[in-house]
């Protein structure tokens, strides 16, 4: 959600809800942290650091919403901007394509997995060549497999012949 | 202090034969490439041609594996500049201003600024380890829990000051990484947030976080940019401007004699190294420039600052291994495996009874040094040839490699995965203005400051006067003390100065 300012002199901002979700994310893990580390031990020196630091944080949360919900006024020292811009669908199609190459790697082996990411990574960034998005995919690919499974002797699964 | 009987014997033992020259400029190319490459490392380069030293004498042996560790020390700080990606955690702080530099376009000066920082820090870590090495191990040796825990707050510092606009957003991100650090098994055994999974138990991968936490969510960032710098008139090869940012470094001789110190004093501590280092000595420099907001905007100190600290954390490191017979790290811990593959143990017995060795191999270092700086010139040439590269083939690319990287470090896919989720936390991060830095310091420091919180805690059985009959630990709480109060001491002076003006008036 982008913020709007009316001027610098009576600036009123919408709340931020993008941010706030965010933040309570944050706060959602230092609180659950909390929690599951008192959950194994109440020891003192189970939570010596971890408590302190998860309520600092905690607090801190509270601050910034209150910051954000309450409207405080115009950072003076914040360049004049403007809102944030919306979320790219192209971002969250590549954060995807990642996810999906990191799960795939155990089942079509990395070098299979590695070329398919680069092809659909290249069209999704609008790469149009074809014969340089399957060339590069099976160079890269194939090569960084190759290079990390039989130079580095890393242990990475591969499907094709050639790399086992 | 110096037995120039056992330096001259060295000089011969060097001279006497080509076999350690051999090995020197593979060695340092090897350490380039591997520092250099997202998502390959120095100790996996280490682990991979050991076994080549096999066939090597003692010496030669040495000399190669440390010409890998000292090219891959400034190997790490190309993509470090070129795409906020550090190789290594030792080149963390070399991306706060590297970065912004080469977005300005000023990549080719910001990588000569980076080559001679590094150059001279190896050089004066090395230098100091041939003068100091017997006091520095003595030193060592008496450190414990109270000075690493000193040491660990002093880079947890670094979170306040990478704060930027939103205070609060810079604490709780390193608030929330400082509690990362600390998932896994304690020093105590309770085994905190791991899901009931053996994989944590070790907590979380740092490596695979950190190349996530960077790495991943800068090339998100990137999408849609067509270049890693904007301007094509600035995207050009410059070896003018490489040497130029040479010449920037070397006219900043105090700042690279306070980072390489502070790299030596850290990359002496065991288990401290390299990636606290580059974080303490940014620290200092920030907290001492005149105008400390410019620093994470480009100002060439902070890459002076890293740099310097984590090639001269080398020279640190090596009198533990040499002196203790104790590896500092990964590196050095491959490089013990060197130690045994030739029946040499480190240690006092060591250094009693082969001076010349250990002398040969910091003299070897001085010629390494020399070497890197050519061979760096030309490697950066050639690397920073990467801005020129469209982003649309640079980001999945290095996206792949990241991901077996981080596979390779893991050996399983809690590598890949640790990868992906913080690539998905520090996209978010950064859209929200959270300092991805802090959490990435929170993360490397937070299991540290607590295990040696916790150690400190047992030995002393809960009595805070335990710190009064340990000087080092007192020493190093007045410089954190002093490092902490200066910035605002410094802005109190002008008006003092203007109130006695006053006065006289």
């Amino acid at each position: 959600m982008e913020r709007q300012e009316t001027g610098p002199s009576n600036a009123r901002r919408r709340i931020d809800w993008d941010h706030v979700v965010f933040a309570s994310f944050l706060a959602g893990f230092c609180l659950w942290y909390l929690i599951e580390t008192l959950s194994v031990s109440t020891d003192f020196q189970n939570w010596l650091l971890i408590a302190p630091a998860s309520l600092l944080g905690l607090g801190i949360y509270l601050f910034i919403i209150g910051a954000e919900v309450l409207g405080a006024g115009p950072d003076p020292k914040a360049p004049a901007r403007a809102g944030r811009p919306p979320l790219d669908v192209r971002v969250l199609a590549f954060m995807a394509l990642v996810g999906l190459y990191v799960i795939s790697m155990p089942f079509i082996g990395f070098d299979t997995a590695s070329v398919l990411f680069l092809v659909a990574a290249l069209r999704l960034q609008g790469e149009r060549r074809w014969p340089l998005v399957i060339g590069y995919s099976a160079v890269v690919g194939l090569g960084a497999a190759w290079v990390f499974k039989s130079m580095l002797s890393v242990p990475v699964p591969t499907l094709l012949p050639a790399l086992q | 202090m110096i037995d120039t009987e056992a330096a001259w014997a060295a000089v011969r033992l060097l001279s006497a034969t080509w076999e350690p020259w051999l090995v020197v400029i593979p060695g340092l190319l090897i350490g380039l490439v591997f520092g250099a490459v997202p998502g390959l490392s120095i100790s996996i380069a280490m682990a991979v041609f050991i076994p080549i030293t096999l066939y090597m004498d003692f010496v030669p042996a040495i000399l190669f594996l440390t010409a890998i560790f000292t090219g891959g020390g400034f190997g790490a700080a190309i993509p470090a500049i070129l795409m906020n990606i550090p190789g290594a955690s030792s080149a963390v702080a070399t991306t706060f201003d590297g970065y912004p530099m080469a977005c300005r376009g000023e990549h080719s000066a910001a990588l000569g600024i980076a080559l001679a920082a590094s150059t001279v820090g190896t050089a004066l870590g090395y230098m100091l380890l041939f003068l100091f090495v017997d006091p520095i191990s003595s030193w060592v040796l008496q450190l414990g829990p109270p000075e690493m825990f000193v040491v660990a707050l002093w880079g947890l510092t670094l979170i306040a000051a990478l704060r930027d606009r939103h205070f609060g957003r810079g604490l709780l991100a390193g608030i929330i990484g400082v509690l990362l650090g600390t998932i896994g098994m304690s020093s105590r055994g309770y085994i905190r947030g791991t899901f009931e999974s053996i994989y944590l138990l070790d907590g979380i991968p740092v490596i695979p976080a950190l190349i996530g936490l960077f790495a991943a969510s800068e090339l998100f960032t990137l999408l849609g940019s067509g270049y890693l710098v904007a301007d094509e008139e600035r995207r050009r090869l410059s070896f003018r401007d490489i040497l130029g940012g040479v010449k920037v470094a070397l006219r900043q001789p105090l700042a690279l004699i306070r980072g390489s110190m502070i790299g030596v004093a850290i990359g002496a501590v065991p288990g401290v190294g390299a990636s606290v280092a580059n974080l303490v000595s940014y620290t200092e420099a920030r907290r001492r420039a005149a105008e400390p907001d410019s620093f994470g905007k480009g100002n060439p100190d902070g890459v002076i600052a890293s740099e310097s600290a984590n090639s001269s954390s080398e020279g640190g490191s090596m009198v533990t291994l040499l002196a203790l017979g104790l590896p500092g790290g990964a590196a050095t811990a491959v490089m013990l495996g060197a130690f045994m593959m030739h029946n040499v143990t480190g240690g006092p017995r060591f250094m009693a009874d082969h001076k010349d060795v250990v002398y040969a191999i910091i003299f070897g270092n001085f010629i390494q040094v020399v070497l890197l700086f050519a061979i760096g010139l030309g490697f950066v040439f050639v690397a920073s040839a990467i801005v020129k590269v469209p982003l649309r083939f640079l980001a999945p690319t290095v996206m792949v490699f990241s991901v077996l990287g981080a596979f390779s470090l893991t050996g399983n896919m809690v590598g890949p995965v640790t990868v992906f989720g913080f690539a998905i936390l520090g996209y978010f991060m950064r859209r929200f203005d959270y300092p991805v830095a802090a959490t990435v310091v929170g993360i490397l420091l937070g299991g540290m400051a607590e295990g040696e919180f916790l150690r400190t805690y047992q030995l002393s059985g809960g009595d805070p006067l335990l710190i009064l009959g340990r000087p080092i630990t007192l020493v190093l709480v007045l410089l954190l003390t002093a490092s902490l109060v200066y910035p605002f001491v410094k802005r109190l002076r002008p008006g003092i100065r203007t109130s006695a003006k006053d006065d006289a008036a």
